[in-house]
């Protein structure tokens, strides 16, 4: 069931007032501080959010969807007047002063902030433990990560501390927190949705997207968000995007869903299983499944390791303690201080991906790794795009495992790298691509499978997402906190 | 060429025998955009600092660049220009490296895909100096060092440049500066920068190296920055070809480096930089798209381009008569050049109207400044219309002179400012009949002119002048008193 | 193999400051790293002219004069800056 749905048909119906429920939001937010899901709470903004919709409400004005619905934001999107960390030292009461695109949309729909949401510093990791302020919990078990980067995104979405949440995803940072937390997650078509506002980590990779309890309430807030900005100059205009518009309970009969066979290497079982159960339910709507292969996917995660950091060790140069940010108290030189302010503001992992990222790039290994990674990244994109002649979306798990214990991680990061090898082809390609829960494991750990499809082809995802969800609503379990309508 | 720069040219000659210098240029030209290159900020000049900035130009976290249009076109126009080879496909890249003025720690700029490839300047010699390619970037911010400090205004940060690289073609200073003179004149023609060293709108960098002469071989060079006119780029050049062939002569070995101009003491020094931290680490800028450009826009833009200069002098020259000095010299200003051409179809003898723009019209426009305008109260119309005046005899020239001075500083037209008493001058069948009768009447003076005292016509003149009660053109009178006795 | 220099170099490149406990640490993380980016050298893929994600061309902005931000907004985040301009002294012992 929609939630904006539910609480837009409240507002209007008087059932409760937008004040009432915002108030309701930020309790669950102050008791459930535990999951460490928020790095800011903006109450009074909300507040202030809430009366102007009850003010709309009562001057009898017909409220949109989006009117006084809570919401977050990941602390790597610009809110102007409101502090945007990225979770990293660096940036530590940094405030912008400007709004990004998506929030200024979403603004005038009058859409209530909550707050900004924790994330792995810069968006770089898969389970929000990377983060200066600390990880935040997964609340279908606090033992565990809730996924990354868009962690705190996920974990407020699952907990009911806000109705949905904007992330970004560049290598699986929506759909994969998303899977772990059992809720659904979108990332756009690269170029469908303006990243003007979206603090860069990998600027040919990096998409803002949305994660809901539904692929309703997903759709509701993508059509917002992905209107056209002509301020990001890779945002796609309207006639050059293609994709065939489909409502969102449109019959899936006839549909023709493929299952790469390169996926399931090495799958644990329970995994595995839950997708394929999953293929068989969408057979049972009249979906006929196909099976695949794409051999070059193997080389998706080195390519985007090697492209996504290159980009990155560029990204983050700007981060010299000169115009924003933190700067070091003692230094020798100019250069000393800029050197001492990187070193104490990034943290671990983010220094490790701009090594690699000025290594990729630098002077004799140049072509041997970046111009090649390019290379690879069009093959690859090419084989995707040839599925599409055969099939309509893609049925896929969206990570080689459940939610891992917190503080497991390895010595080695390349270990930590392989979490990513489901969901980054999708990046690379550029393609759209949603993550719904599909069951659990034996733990209770919630298991995602992702839809992807071509480019701009969303509407297709989330119908098939929708129709999915509402013949199986079981896989849609509720936990039982935050706010319940 | 560079006579008017004062370059001893001393112990040059020996040298140059020995030595041949070789040298080529990387000039960036601030183009004359309203706004700046990736935002909309204004470029003006001026303003307290940090207030033509925003998130984009400061490298703020999020922003994001979108490509002035008129930057681009600019750019494809200079190549044009200049005889190059526009890219279909253009692409922008990032220069990576760390420095205060720099927000964004790159700066865009292009590296695999140039705008223009190849083209080149051709000197008054004939020799063409080649051009490598022209490329479009950003330009940095200002730093200030004052006080154990050092302050950032980031107006300029993002302002757009032009980067035009010269292969090392050139061989005597004397070419250098020409070729820089020619290519701001160029750029100033097409209006695409005003090209102005002393502000900062145009800036040269100099790559300069020695060997022996008749060698192949490309020496060891050092690049040389820090120069803020012409003056100063030919003192730098011959300073360190000096220094260069001094070293040759020792048997040292200079290192390739980047040396900085001292103004003050006229040498180049040494820059304590490193030059070995500069790996730029170009890649394809990936917040920008690529630009295709059609070979019909390019057509139409070259078709939007005004004559240059060089086509300008050849039509003076060939088709109105003037001298190579006269046409150099109205072809500089493009301003100057349409008025020019404006009165000159107009009137019976073009050089009269360059005469007129040399000796009075450019006294009036003082400045370059003020030619590059040519602001002036009266038309190319206007000019004709008194020189019609003066071809038809109805004045002679020294009042076209006054007329003149009176209509640039009035406006007015020449029926307007001439007295009616000196209107009507005399008509040639007139003057011919009077310069008959001086001659007759003047025998004395005639046979002294002829046995080879020159200044004895100006009695004979003098007696047209007294006869015509001042009407008659003086100068007319003379050319028709010699023909008539050199019979 | 990536070696030492190597990462004191790169660091040296990305204005990091490392102690040489970190560099060692960094130097056996690159090279695992390394290792598993030139798992790419199998691979074969041909040299393409790179356009970009979604083959589009031409975005871009006319000549208009948009007003600036403010001086002091340009400047909030380093607490207003010192008579307009940012600041950095050019030694903080």
């Amino acid at each position: 069931m929609s939630i904006i749905k539910k609480i837009n048909a409240a507002l209007k119906s008087r059932d409760i007032s937008c004040a009432e429920l915002v108030g309701k939001y930020l309790d669950a937010i102050e008791q459930n501080q535990d999951l460490n899901a928020y790095i800011t709470v903006t109450a009074e903004q909300a507040k202030a959010a809430a009366d102007a919709t009850d003010k709309r409400i009562a001057a009898g004005e017909d409220i949109s969807l989006l009117d006084g619905v809570p919401m977050s934001i990941k602390d790597n999107i610009t809110t102007k007047g409101i502090q945007t960390t990225c979770a990293s030292r660096i940036l530590e009461g940094h405030v912008p002063i400007y709004d990004a695109f998506v929030w200024r949309r979403l603004k005038e729909k009058g859409a209530v902030l909550l707050g900004k949401t924790n994330l792995d510093e810069f968006g770089m990791g898969s389970g929000t433990e990377n983060s200066c302020f600390g990880p935040t919990l997964n609340p279908h078990n606090k033992a565990h990560v809730p996924g990354g980067s868009s962690g705190g995104a996920a974990a407020a979405v699952a907990a009911g501390l806000c109705a949905y949440g904007l992330g970004t995803d560049t290598g699986g940072s929506i759909r994969q927190p998303a899977s772990f937390c059992g809720i659904v997650g979108i990332k756009p078509t690269y170029g469908a949705v303006s990243r003007f506002g979206a603090i860069a980590y990998a600027s040919s990779f990096d998409q803002i997207g949305v994660l809901a309890p539904s692929a309703e309430d997903a759709a509701v807030v993508f059509d917002t968000i992905s209107a056209y900005d002509e301020a990001d100059s890779t945002c796609v205009e309207p006639g050059l995007r293609g994709g065939r518009a489909v409502k969102i309970d449109a019959e899936i009969k006839g549909r023709r869903i493929a299952l790469i066979k390169e996926c399931f290497n090495g799958l644990p079982e329970d995994i595995s299983s839950a997708v394929m159960s999953a293929a068989k339910d969408y057979e049972k709507l009249g979906a006929e499944i196909i099976e695949v292969s794409v051999p070059g996917m193997t080389y998706a995660l080195p390519v985007y390791y090697i492209l996504a950091c290159a980009e990155a060790s560029s990204n983050l140069g700007r981060y010299d303690g000169i115009r924003y940010g933190h700067r070091t108290d003692s230094y020798l030189n100019i250069n000393d201080m800029i050197m001492k302010t990187r070193t104490e503001g990034f943290g671990d992992e983010v220094k490790r991906r701009i090594m690699l990222g000025t290594y990729v790039l630098s002077s004799g290994y140049y072509d041997a790794y970046y111009k090649k990674a390019q290379n690879l990244r069009a093959e690859i994109t090419d084989e995707f795009k040839k599925i599409f002649e055969a099939a309509d979306v893609v049925l896929a798990p969206t990570a080689p495992s459940t939610a891992m214990k917190i503080g497991s991680r390895d010595d080695d990061p390349v270990k930590a790298y392989l979490g990513d090898i489901l969901t980054v082809p999708v990046n690379v390609c550029g393609l759209p691509a949603i993550n719904l829960p599909c069951g659990a494991d034996a733990r209770g750990l919630p298991i995602g499978m992702q839809l992807i499809g071509d480019k701009f082809c969303e509407s297709l995802l989330f119908n098939m997402a929708h129709v999915f969800e509402t013949a199986c609503p079981q896989y849609s379990k509720r936990l039982h906190m935050g706010v319940e309508l | 060429m560079a006579a008017h720069i004062g370059v001893s040219a001393s112990r040059s000659h020996k040298s140059m025998e020995k030595y041949e210098l070789v040298a080529g240029f990387e000039t960036h030209v601030e183009l004359a955009t309203d706004t700046k290159i990736f935002c909309g900020c204004t470029t003006k000049f001026g303003g307290e600092p940090n207030t033509h900035t925003c998130p984009v130009c400061t490298g703020m976290p999020g922003a994001l660049p979108r490509i002035n249009r008129k930057a681009v076109e600019y750019t494809i126009m200079a190549g044009l220009a200049t005889n190059g080879k526009i890219n279909n496909l253009s692409k922008m890249d990032r220069k990576n490296y760390f420095y205060p003025d720099l927000p964004k720690a790159y700066q865009v700029s292009q590296f695999e895909r140039p705008l223009s490839i190849g083209g080149y300047i051709e000197l008054d010699s004939g020799k063409r100096i080649r051009i490598n390619h022209i490329h479009l970037e950003e330009d940095a911010g200002k730093l200030v060092h004052k006080g154990g400090k050092t302050y950032i205004d980031y107006n300029r940060g993002g302002v757009p440049l032009m980067e035009i690289v010269s292969e090392p073609d050139i061989r005597s200073i004397e070419e250098g500066i020409e070729y820089l003179e020619k290519l701001q004149m160029i750029m100033r023609y097409i209006g695409v920068s005003d090209c102005r060293m002393q502000e900062g709108s145009m800036r040269c960098d100099v790559n300069i190296s020695v060997r022996p002469a008749g060698s192949e071989k490309l020496g060891i060079r050092s690049e040389i920055k820090n120069m803020n006119s012409f003056t100063h780029i030919a003192k730098a050049m011959e300073y360190e070809y000096t220094r260069k062939v001094d070293a040759a002569e020792n048997g040292e070995i200079l290192p390739q480096e980047t040396r900085r101009y001292n103004e003050t003491t006229g040498e180049t020094e040494g820059m304590r930089t490193k030059e070995d931290a500069h790996d730029y680490r170009y890649f394809l800028e990936p917040d920008l798209v690529p630009m295709r450009i059609s070979d019909e826009e390019i057509e139409d833009i070259r078709k939007r381009l005004p004559q240059l200069p060089a086509e300008r002098i050849r039509i003076y020259i060939d088709e109105y008569g003037l001298s190579d000095v006269d046409a150099k010299n109205i072809a500089k200003y493009k301003n100057v050049a349409e008025f020019f051409e404006g009165a000159a179809k107009l009137v019976k003898n073009p050089k009269t109207v360059s005469n007129m723009i040399i000796t009075q019209i450019f006294s009036t426009l003082g400045t370059e400044e003020e030619k590059e305008a040519c602001d002036l109260k009266i038309s190319s119309e206007q000019l004709a219309g008194l020189i019609k005046l003066l071809d038809d005899g109805q004045i002679n020239s020294s009042t076209a002179k006054k007329a003149l001075a009176k209509m640039l500083e009035t406006g007015s037209d020449a029926s307007e400012v001439i007295p009616k008493e000196q209107m009507g001058g005399l008509s040639d069948e007139e003057l011919g009949a009077l310069v008959s009768e001086a001659v007759a009447q003047c025998q004395p003076a005639v046979n002294d002119y002829l046995a080879g005292k020159e200044k004895a016509i100006k009695a004979v003149v003098g007696y047209v002048m007294k006869q015509s009660r001042g009407k008659a053109d003086a100068a007319k009178a003379e050319q028709m008193i010699i023909a008539m006795v050199k019979k | 193999m990536v070696t030492r220099e190597d990462v004191k170099r790169l660091a040296a490149l990305s204005m990091l400051d490392l102690t040489d406990e970190q560099l060692d640490r960094l130097t056996k993380d690159m090279q695992s790293i390394v290792n598993f980016a030139d798992t790419i050298n199998a691979a074969e893929a041909k040299d393409r002219d790179n356009t970009g994600i979604n083959n589009i061309f031409n975005a871009y902005r006319e000549d208009t004069v948009k007003p600036s931000f403010e001086q002091s907004e340009i400047l909030s985040n380093v607490d207003g800056g010192e008579d307009g301009f940012f600041a950095v002294s050019s030694r903080k012992m």
